[in-house]
């Protein structure tokens, strides 16, 4: 192999570059030693780190490693390998090109780097401690590289100040380098935090596998796989079904040309493909990569390089629709024809495609129902009355209930009058099975969501019940166990008392297995696995908020499980009850997440809808 | 084919195999009766794959044939009919089903019997035989602590094992264990099976109260229930079942409390009076001296009530699911019961106060 021996950019290049600061906290430095790794063309890379990375990281590679005499140029400021001028830049296709990385780590931390190239008969080990090399002597070591940093920040309090605790470094770190063992199923990554290994992946080149390994056995009966191509692009990987999804977006990862990127345009791609096919307030899972041509996409937007910009952004967004629209068509057996009328009806209100209707989400039997072109607002409006039964809740944004100013939401600030209202009103009816009419004198009506109710009144419920003590805990025979991803069980650990103090007794079976001995006797006859995953996610979400918010987030998950579900035909008698309840609320206004629960509209309003008076 | 029977045989038939036949099938085949004539019998069959129920009557044959027809017509046919007429079903090649009774005439359409589903054969090598009215008993003794979880199948079945001269069935469902056994002279060692709680179930509605003998037979994937003039074969369920013994057996009791059952039970039954709908709360009970005090609080109110009782060990405070407890109480037949506590965090043990027929465990809610 030629070897690309390392220069100085000029000064007019490195300007190109935008300067940044690369280094945040210990993942980041995980994030560019790997990547070097990567561009050094390692097959096997190991890392290691020690209370977060914050005393110790350590990354080996069997890769190209570096001349002896380039050693010290490895350490000043755009010394790099990779890009030569700034033409270079369009077409960068490795990992690392600023030649900023490795002396900004050097300058905050004590950094050893122990290199070997192929042809060199012995290595090179060299010592740099506050970016000042202390010292060079040869070593024995193997082809490849290792640096070490130890330290971190002990010359810039006020950075290590920044650091948070070291269990929440060890998850950036375990996040950072999971999704580049995703990116890199060619490589075999080691990886392990306080001597605990947390993840090995085979390098077999097959994604599957990393996957496999990254978020256990589980996850593999749920996904489908993505292969998409177009004039402009390719897209691969795996996506999953509504079991796959999650609280958070945590298990979704995007890669562009096998770089690890965050972008806002392809999120809302993948989750509008899934629109109506899982829950509101869950994610679907992926880990998608898009092959594209290098100049259609500018990497140099940020230093971390976790952003890129796309030269034919509205393109991108409509290849990744396109591409799982197709791949959650393909598992219900439907032609990739059909999935490409799918394309069009995101566009454009449904032409004389046939609609598919399902009775759950990718069974196997599948209806298809011939269908007259459609107007728009119709279309748009069953999109909606879909994503309301899949939701259990109205969305009080969408256009379905905008069309007319005459509703209001009832909320806080309407003072209690509404309750009053409650008290008085007679049930007019029930549509849909989800909202309860109420008719109030002779002047206004009521419309109240039954399962955002009935959310509210079993949260504040369990809050209550909370405040006065820990919950009520049904003992197991048999004890469930729940797998979860090993940054999980790091939070659960951390989380241990406010979940007992739930009424969940477990325990942890090693890095990735829960076994759960005792459970709420609330969430008694639910899928015990499933509310907890929802408590984890809802831990997840929360970061780094106060402890109170997190409990009241994990008992809202609860209370989400343990309530009435929309399209649950009640009871007259059942509906009183439920009004009573309500009015004996805090907040009978929201549901825990803000959602409301009381519309109004008055006499007048609706006679100005019918145009009655002007 | 063209037979004659009597209306209430046929009704009898039609409603036991219609346990065997789903009603939301995709396979219409498997919405339907099977009907047979054949060795001057009539036999009646539904399948819905996981379990067959055969059921033969008698009646006059005047040609052999078969049909298939739709479960719950049929159905509906055999109860509406007159009891005091005889019922005659003709059916021609095209399965047109001609069903006659006095003066009244129906003609439905049946569907070609190609197609349905054989009921499995069973070897008839290994074999238990009991009173059915023993049978159902001990069905019934279990049947309500059979697992409803999808994600431990196994659990959605009851254990049913022989040891010599005795025959055990056990069910659990995660938070109790029912374990009912019954000495049976001449039984051998060696059955192991978990039969489908629903097939149980069914099963039980068939049994009669009588001294008639059922005769079981089983192999590795199925078991069969011979009734006589009925025959149910259900799919064993596949898998290891729980150790169960080892949940109570290596446990120390500290207090053992031995207790009226009625008493006991109507007591759960009012503490649970003021528990209604959705409300989850456990029901107290405080072991002190001879008296139990059995407590129960939510927001509607309050119930306290003292039950004597004969107490060894020490003084306890536990909590428990009441609905457990009182399925419990409401299975045993038994005067008085023999209680034991392992701490209020441990198993707790309901036996009979003498022998061993049956054992009941269940486990406690934490309070705090």
């Amino acid at each position: 192999m030629m070897m690309n021996r390392i220069v100085i950019l000029d000064e007019n290049t490195s300007n190109q570059i935008a300067a940044g600061e690369v280094i945040e906290r210990p993942a980041s430095i995980v994030k560019e030693m790997v990547e070097n790794s990567i561009d050094a063309g390692a097959c096997n890379i190991s890392i290691e780190i020690t209370k977060g990375g914050i005393s110790l990281i350590r990354v080996s590679d069997d890769g190209s490693g570096i001349y002896a005499d380039d050693v010290e140029m490895a350490f000043e400021r755009h010394g790099t390998s990779k890009i030569r001028k700034a033409d270079d830049l369009k077409t960068v296709a490795t990992m690392g090109f600023r030649g900023e990385a490795l002396p900004s780590i050097a300058s905050v931390s004590r950094l050893e780097m122990d290199t070997r190239t192929q042809e060199a008969e012995s290595g090179v080990k060299i010592k740099v401690t506050g970016g000042d090399i202390v010292s060079k002597v040869t070593s024995n070591r193997q082809p490849g590289t290792t640096i070490t940093v130890r330290d971190l920040f002990y010359n810039v309090p006020a950075r290590y100040k920044f650091l948070k605790n070291d269990q929440t470094e060890t998850r950036y770190c375990t996040d950072i380098v999971t999704r580049i063992a995703l990116a890199h199923p060619e490589i075999s990554f080691t990886y392990s935090a306080n001597k605990t290994e947390i993840l090995r992946t085979p390098g077999d080149k097959s994604l599957q596998s990393a996957i496999y390994c990254a978020y256990g056995r589980e996850i593999m009966s749920n996904l489908f796989p993505v292969d998409y191509r177009d004039s402009l692009c390719r897209i691969t990987g795996y996506t999953g079904n509504r079991f796959a999804a999650r609280g958070n977006r945590q298990n979704q990862t995007i890669l562009v040309n096998g770089r690890y990127i965050k972008d806002a345009t392809i999120t809302k791609a993948v989750e509008k493909a899934y629109e109506t096919e899982i829950m509101k307030g869950k994610f679907p899972f992926y880990v998608l990569n898009l092959e594209i041509d290098a100049g259609q996409v500018d990497v140099n937007v940020h230093p971390a390089k976790t952003e890129v910009r796309f030269q034919r952004g509205n393109e991108i967004f409509n290849s990744f629709y396109s591409a799982v629209r197709a791949a959650i068509d393909t598992s219900r057996g439907i032609t990739p024809a059909e999935a490409g009328a799918a394309k069009i009806r995101r566009t454009e209100p449904a032409r004389e495609e046939p609609v598919v209707v399902k009775s759950t989400f990718f069974d196997n039997e599948t209806k298809k129902i011939e269908r007259k072109p459609m107007p728009a607002e119709v279309h748009e409006a069953l999109v909606n009355a879909r994503r309301q039964f899949y939701d259990g809740a109205a969305d009080v944004n969408s256009n379905f209930l905008e069309v007319s100013e005459e509703y209001k939401v009832v909320k806080e600030t309407s003072g209690m009058g509404h309750i009053r209202v409650l008290e008085n009103a007679r049930i007019a009816g029930v549509l849909f099975n989800t909202f309860i009419l109420l008719e109030y004198t002779d002047e206004e009506m009521l419309v109240i969501d039954q399962h955002a109710a009935h959310e509210r009144i079993t949260y504040e419920g369990l809050l209550k019940k909370r405040k006065e003590r820990n919950m009520d805990s049904q003992k197991l025979m048999v004890p469930i166990r729940v797998r979860l991803d090993r940054k999980d069980a790091v939070l659960v650990e951390e989380n241990r008392s406010m979940i007992e103090g739930l009424g969940f007794d477990f325990d942890l079976l090693g890095p990735d297995e829960a076994v759960i001995r005792a459970l709420p006797v609330e969430i008694f006859g639910e899928n015990v696995g499933e509310v907890f995953l929802g408590l984890v996610d809802s831990l997840e979400g929360s970061g780094k908020q106060d402890a109170d918010i997190i409990e009241k987030e994990a008992i809202y998950q609860m209370a989400c499980k343990n309530s009435v579900k929309a399209n649950t035909a009640l009871s007259d008698i059942e509906i009183n009850a439920l009004l009573s309840q309500l009015k004996g609320l805090e907040n009978p206004y929201t549901c825990p997440h803000g959602r409301p629960v009381i519309l109004t509209l008055t006499r007048r309003g609706l006679e100005k809808i019918f145009k009655r008076i002007v | 084919m063209k037979f004659n029977c009597a209306k209430t045989d046929l009704l009898e038939a039609v409603s036991a195999v219609q346990r065997a036949v789903s009603n939301k099938n995709i396979f219409t085949v498997l919405e339907g009766i099977l009907i047979t004539t054949a060795d001057g019998n009539i036999v009646l069959r539904g399948n819905d794959m996981e379990k067959g129920i055969e059921y033969t009557i008698e009646g006059n044959i005047e040609e052999n044939g078969s049909v298939i027809v739709n479960s719950r017509i049929f159905g509906d046919i055999a109860r509406k009919m007159p009891a005091e007429n005889n019922i005659t079903v003709i059916t021609d090649q095209n399965y047109n089903v001609k069903i006659d009774s006095g003066s009244i005439h129906m003609d439905i359409k049946g569907m070609d019997p190609e197609g349905f589903p054989a009921i499995p054969e069973v070897d008839k090598e290994n074999s238990i035989e009991i009173d059915q009215e023993f049978f159902r008993e001990m069905i019934r003794q279990v049947i309500f602590s059979v697992g409803n979880d999808d994600s431990k199948p196994i659990f959605k079945g009851a254990l049913m094992e022989s040891k010599e001269n005795s025959l055990n069935m056990v069910s659990l469902d995660g938070y109790r264990m029912s374990i009912r056994r019954e000495s049976l002279l001449g039984t051998k060692e060696g059955m192991n099976v978990v039969v489908p709680g629903r097939a149980l179930s069914e099963v039980m509605r068939l049994l009669k109260n009588d001294d008639d003998k059922v005769n079981i037979y089983y192999e590795n994937s199925q078991i069969l229930f011979d009734l006589g003039n009925c025959k149910l074969v259900s799919n064993l369920l596949q898998g290891e079942y729980l150790n169960y013994r080892s949940i109570y057996q290596s446990q120390k009791f500290d207090t053992e409390i031995v207790i009226d059952r009625e008493k006991i039970m109507e007591g759960i039954d009012r503490a649970m009076i003021v528990i209604t709908g959705d409300n989850k709360s456990p029901v107290s009970m405080v072991i002190e001296n001879d008296e139990m005090t059995v407590n129960s609080k939510t927001e509607i109110g309050t119930v306290t009530e003292k039950i004597s009782l004969e107490k060894t060990g020490l003084d306890l405070r536990i909590a428990f699911n009441p609905k457990f407890l009182l399925d419990v109480f409401k299975s045993i037949n038994d005067e008085r019961i023999k209680i034991s506590f392992a701490g209020s965090d441990g198993p707790c043990v309901i036996e009979p106060v003498n022998g061993e027929e049956f054992l009941y465990v269940v486990l406690p809610v934490r309070t705090s």
